[in-house]
């Protein structure tokens, strides 16, 4: 909201300047975001000397001056001010400026005398709201400058941000009195002069269908206006804090609301059906075209303003066309109500329109306003637009019960950590018109102001307290202290575990974002019965592709990839950790949301290197960068978990017996394509939340064997179909405890061995812990193994 | 072929060794050109294919062998380095394999914030990110139908789910489940469905932090933020408390920590005025605490919210916030502070 300095200065008495009030306001709560200086900005309004001043030949009312503006022949200016006079120093208006009510000054002949510019007043250059004549400036000004030099800073427009908890601030006056509380000064509120309260208007009436939409409702009649251009003083105030000028009436009743913060609304009474006015829901079919042209659609959820049975507005948000005020107006209905603000906001929020009045109603108006607002806005009318104001109907079913609220010393010690005695929280209370109505050495109560909305119990006068007394004198033998031990969290370490050794393992970590366009669900075709097919809906998203949660990091690494590759990159080895939100089958529970660790490497082959060049990726490299980190990580894990590899997908998966560990392979054809990738990428996919669960098990020590070992070297030919993992399954279970490790240091297929055959040289290392194994019993268990690899696999031992 | 008897001869000639020159002379004999390991190995060329692999491995274990051997008894010699390094190699040439990994900028900020944190007495909690609206508003005295709730643009996902806007409903739920005193911090993604531009984004990241206990005041508020500051920014960082308004705070404050590039002369950095708007804090508001059930008239306490991504822009200078999420290489290996 903008508020401007000189505005301000009508209802408190300000003795800083207007950067060092910015700084209080922000200081106690109301942030000032800008400040810009306002008032004369034209730089072709200039001080002058009048030389001479004759009597115009023409016109007896007018003068014509000799001007000296310090530059150039002295100008002959016509003036109409009865003030003028030779020796005066004055402002003068060059041809070409142009002044603050619009007016752009040219060459021009008043009755038959050339003007070359004009002698402005304080209204015509919108410094003042009233003058009689020209500006008179004192003797000692310079000749020929810029007026905006010698005036210096003369307004300001503070651009303010107002929290939604404090409507009451949304006015010159709420600011005004946060002013007057911060300097502890007086607030000035306007004072209209009292109206005739007379009989007349018998036809006028309001009516309300339900207390809980509208608390309040009030109108008034003013006949016999005049509607026409605003003045300059109050166009100029409007203008500067941002509300353009309609006419005199309508500027009237938004120059009250940005006055006291109560809407008004004016009707032409002579085009209302009836002056019977009423609120109630809209019926379901109603429709009204409304002051912005466009048409709205009602029903029940809306509340109205109705005059007879006819819809004339949509209540607290916007007035019909129809009922407007226009030139043709003579006749005004000054509406000024208080509305429920849920309701308010209900109604603009299905209607999708926003109005500097429902912006006050939605967060709370002072219904105790009303009356000053209508009588304040009568006066200003009669001023500005001639007319006679009638009796001032007022229906008020719902007024605000008093309040009062107890604060007790040791909560504003419990809290601020501040000892005030009683007294001196009453006094800061009242300041902001919290009047002490009871209270003792510990304790104050007050009533509570029907303006205040946000305070509903004894923390929030603590605030109001602290706001006063000043922030920056609170917690100034500020400490550190706490009473409550840390403790590392497991799982943030183990994730940064895995972080750390994959960057010392050559990655660089991504951060990729958590919305998705479908493409992983595209890519990977998983089947109904996989959870992943679906996925947590955006309602409201940002854009169609970022409307779904992903369920998986390939897709936003990848993205990684492609750009970085775009950009001349060749080899890219990288890593993300993030949350993938897996649809729960119980819906509306909320999603699985596993953290992932991915890896994503590439590069090609034939770079040129002094040494033999590094190959592509392939397979087994991830493979290896799997294995490591689950030997690192998940120690205990490794050797438990289920391999499957998929050969035409070139996909892998190891999995306990509920989740996948860890997945991955080159990335699918379908995601090359539309990421228009040439380059092969290999991925792989760790659930880290599923490997946490296996990472928790404290190990025991047991005993190494003190006898050597003894190896074996073996050739075996395994038949086509059978891959390693069969084989090496049953070396592990005859192998036994005695098996230490199992080593494959050749694999040779097809050639001289035959279609689809495989060799596999094979290095056996047995130990036992009980003692040396002997020559016989390697050989037993040898033949054992044979026999059962034999039987099981049809492979055979190559002699 | 039998490397037995080599090896004897191995140990034998090396034990002999009492000189350098000797003990140079043992190695040419075996790992030289003409050396009798290099004979073993080419010798494996002509023996039966599947025999090659076991004599393969036997010949590089005998060539280690020998280089153990050589490097122990130049040790015991007292000649260690002059015999270890005859190669003729260039080592000022570059090494195979040189990539090195890095942590992103976010990753690392979160990391010095919650450390900074625990060391300071907070322990981490976390919560989901499609979070129920009771958490993410209501329990955090957001009344319905409040204009307040238009301070956070909020993703739905149903009327009763959302993306969460902040990482506070991690501390209601972490209040549900645990008695004062506690003292949490909660890192995390949040989501505001805002037009995106060089300082706003949809998806970002929070850390929070909160201390609940019978009496805990603003003055506390004052020592923690002050030492978490100092810590991450520098020891001569004061704070600046301004009054604001968030639901589920009362009093709230606006924190501003004087800027540590100017030292508050101003700078470009702090848009001239010695401050930098860093943080949002306050009193937990006692309708949170009632809604978890603790007793706002026994316990007091105060929470606060950074932003991460903001933290980051601010310590490394990075103008768009955008940044961030475009994983530019060029961009993500300028920043690794460790
Ligand atoms: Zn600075």
């Amino acid at each position: 909201m903008h508020v401007l300095l000189s505005w301000l200065r009508r209802y408190v008495d300000i003795r800083v300047d207007a950067a060092a009030l910015a700084h209080d306001l922000t200081m106690h709560g109301i942030k000032v975001e800008r400040m810009t200086s306002a008032g004369l900005a034209e730089r072709l309004v200039v001080t002058g000397h009048v030389l001479e001043a004759k009597p115009h030949p023409e016109a007896d009312r007018l003068r014509v001056c000799t001007v000296d503006v310090g530059q150039g022949d002295a100008l002959e200016i016509v003036c109409g001010a009865s003030n003028v006079a030779a020796s005066q120093r004055v402002a003068v208006a060059l041809v070409g400026a142009k002044l603050p009510n619009g007016l752009k000054i040219r060459k021009s002949k008043i009755r038959g005398v050339v003007s070359n510019g004009m002698i402005c007043s304080e209204v015509e250059l919108g410094l003042g709201t009233e003058s009689n004549g020209i500006m008179v400036l004192p003797p000692e000004t310079p000749l020929g400058v810029p007026l905006a030099d010698v005036l210096g800073e003369s307004d300001a427009v503070l651009e303010l941000e107002v929290t939604p908890n404090r409507p009451d601030q949304l006015s010159h006056v709420g600011v005004a009195r946060e002013i007057a509380a911060m300097y502890s000064t007086r607030l000035r509120l306007p004072d209209p002069p009292a109206l005739r309260e007379g009989d007349d208007d018998t036809d006028t009436a309001v009516a309300i269908d339900d207390p809980a939409d509208c608390y309040r409702f009030t109108a008034r009649v003013i006949r016999g206006v005049a509607v026409r251009p605003s003045p300059a003083w109050l166009k100029t105030a409007l203008e500067r804090v941002g509300i353009g000028s309609v006419n005199n009436i309508v500027d009237v009743t938004n120059f009250v609301m940005m006055e006291l913060g109560q809407p008004l609304h004016g009707y032409d009474l002579n085009a209302l059906p009836s002056a019977h006015m009423g609120v109630r829901r809209a019926r379901r079919g109603e429709r009204l075209e409304a002051l912005d042209g466009a048409n709205y659609d009602l029903d029940d959820r809306h509340l109205v303003i109705t005059a007879g049975d006819d819809t004339v507005g949509v209540a607290g948000v916007i007035g019909g066309m129809a009922t407007r005020i226009t030139e043709a107006t003579t006749d005004v209905l000054l509406e000024a109500a208080a509305f429920d603000p849920k309701t308010v906001r209900r109604t603009r929020k299905a209607l999708n329109v926003s109005t500097d009045a429902s912006y006050r109603f939605e967060r709370g108006s002072d219904r105790e306003a009303c009356r000053l607002a209508s009588d304040r806005a009568a006066a200003l009318i009669m001023e500005v637009a001639g007319g006679t104001a009638g009796k001032f109907i007022d229906m008020y079913p719902a007024p605000r019960p008093p309040r009062s609220l107890t604060l007790r010393r040791t909560t504003v010690r419990r809290l601020l950590g501040e000892s005030l005695s009683a007294d001196a929280i009453a006094e800061i209370l009242g300041r902001l018109e919290f009047q002490r109505i009871a209270g003792d050495a510990e304790t104050v109560t007050v009533s509570v102001p029907s303006f205040r909305w946000d305070i509903v119990e004894e923390t929030d006068l603590v605030e109001e307290v602290a706001r006063v007394y000043g922030y920056e004198n609170i917690g100034k033998g500020w400490r550190f202290r706490t009473t409550v031990p840390s403790k590392p969290d497991r799982f943030d370490r183990f994730l940064d575990g895995i972080a750390e050794h994959l960057v010392a393992r050559g990655h660089t970590e991504i951060l990729t974002s958590s919305f998705s366009d479908g493409r992983e669900q595209r890519w990977f075709a998983w089947a109904d019965s996989d959870p992943r097919s679906g996925a947590v809906v955006v309602s409201n998203p940002l854009s169609s592709n970022q409307a779904q949660m992903r369920t998986h990091l390939l897709p936003g690494a990848l993205d990684a990839v492609a750009y970085n590759l775009a950009r001349g990159r060749r080899e890219l080895a990288l890593f993300a950790v993030g949350r993938v939100f897996i649809p729960s089958a119980e819906s509306p529970a909320l999603p699985e949301e596993p953290t992932h660790v991915l890896i994503a490497r590439t590069r090609p082959g034939g770079a040129l290197f002094w040494r033999s060049p590094p190959e592509p990726v392939d397979y087994f490299e991830l493979k290896a960068e799997v294995e490591v980190l689950l030997g690192t990580h998940a120690p205990d894990l490794f050797g438990e978990l289920t391999f499957e590899f998929e050969p035409s997908h070139g996909t892998f998966r190891y999995s306990d017996r509920r989740h996948t560990v860890v997945e991955g392979g080159i990335a699918p054809p379908a995601a090359m394509r539309e990421l228009d990738l040439s380059q092969p990428v290999w991925y792989a996919i760790v659930n880290a939340t599923a490997l946490f669960e296996h990472a928790t098990a404290t190990p025991t020590f047991k005993p190494f064997s003190e006898y050597p070992p003894s190896r074996r070297d073996l050739s075996l030919v395994a038949p086509s179909g059978i891959t390693w993992a069969q084989i090496e399954k049953h070396v592990v279970k005859v192998g036994g405890r005695l098996l230490e490790s199992l080593h494959v240091f050749d694999v040779y297929r097809g050639g001289t061995l035959g279609e689809g055959i495989t060799a596999y040289g094979v290095r056996l290392s047995l130990r036992s812990t009980e003692s040396t194994l002997t020559d016989a019993a390697v050989d037993a268990l040898v033949a054992k193994l044979v026999s059962k690899l034999e039987s099981e696999l049809g492979v055979t031992l190559r002699s | 072929m039998d490397p037995r008897p080599i090896e004897t001869a191995l140990r034998v000639d090396v034990a002999a060794a009492t000189t350098p020159d000797e003990l140079e002379a043992v190695r040419v004999k075996y790992l030289g050109r003409k050396g009798v390991l290099t004979g073993f190995l080419r010798a494996i060329g002509q023996v039966q294919p599947e025999e090659r692999p076991r004599l393969g491995a036997e010949s590089n274990r005998l060539k280690t062998l020998c280089e153990t051997l050589l490097a122990e008894r130049a040790a015991e010699l007292g000649v260690g380095d002059e015999v270890a390094y005859q190669r003729p190699i260039d080592g000022s040439l570059p090494a195979t394999n040189g990539s090195v990994g890095r942590r992103h900028v976010i990753s690392q900020t979160f990391r010095r914030i919650g450390s900074i944190l625990e060391g300071m007495g907070y322990r981490l909690a976390r919560g989901p990110e499609v979070e129920l609206e009771y958490y993410n508003f209501q329990a955090l005295n957001f009344p319905d139908e409040h204009p307040s709730r238009d301070l956070q643009d909020t993703f739905y996902v149903s009327n009763d789910i959302l993306l969460r806007t902040h990482t506070s409903p991690i501390q209601v739920r972490f209040m549900q489940e645990n008695k004062p005193p506690l003292k949490v911090y909660a890192p995390g993604r949040v989501y505001r469905n805002e037009a995106i531009d060089a300082s706003h984004q949809a998806e970002f990241h929070q850390v929070e932090g909160l201390y609940i206990d019978t009496d805990v005041t603003m003055a506390d508020l004052r020592g923690d933020l002050l030492l978490f500051l100092r810590e991450l920014f520098g020891s001569d960082i004061q704070v600046r408390f301004k009054p604001h308004f968030f639901p589920f705070t009362e009093p709230s404050v606006d924190v501003d920590m004087s800027c540590f590039s100017c030292h508050g002369h101003g700078c470009a950095i702090c848009g001239q005025s010695g401050w930098i708007e860093i943080l949002g804090a306050g009193m937990v508001h006692p309708n949170v605490l009632r809604a978890v059930g603790i007793d706002p008239d026994r316990y007091s306490g105060f929470a606060f919210g950074v932003g991460v991504d903001r933290i980051a822009m601010i310590r490394y200078g990075v103008p768009d916030i955008r940044m961030f999420l475009t994983n530019d290489l060029r961009f993500l290996e300028q920043l690794t502070e460790r």
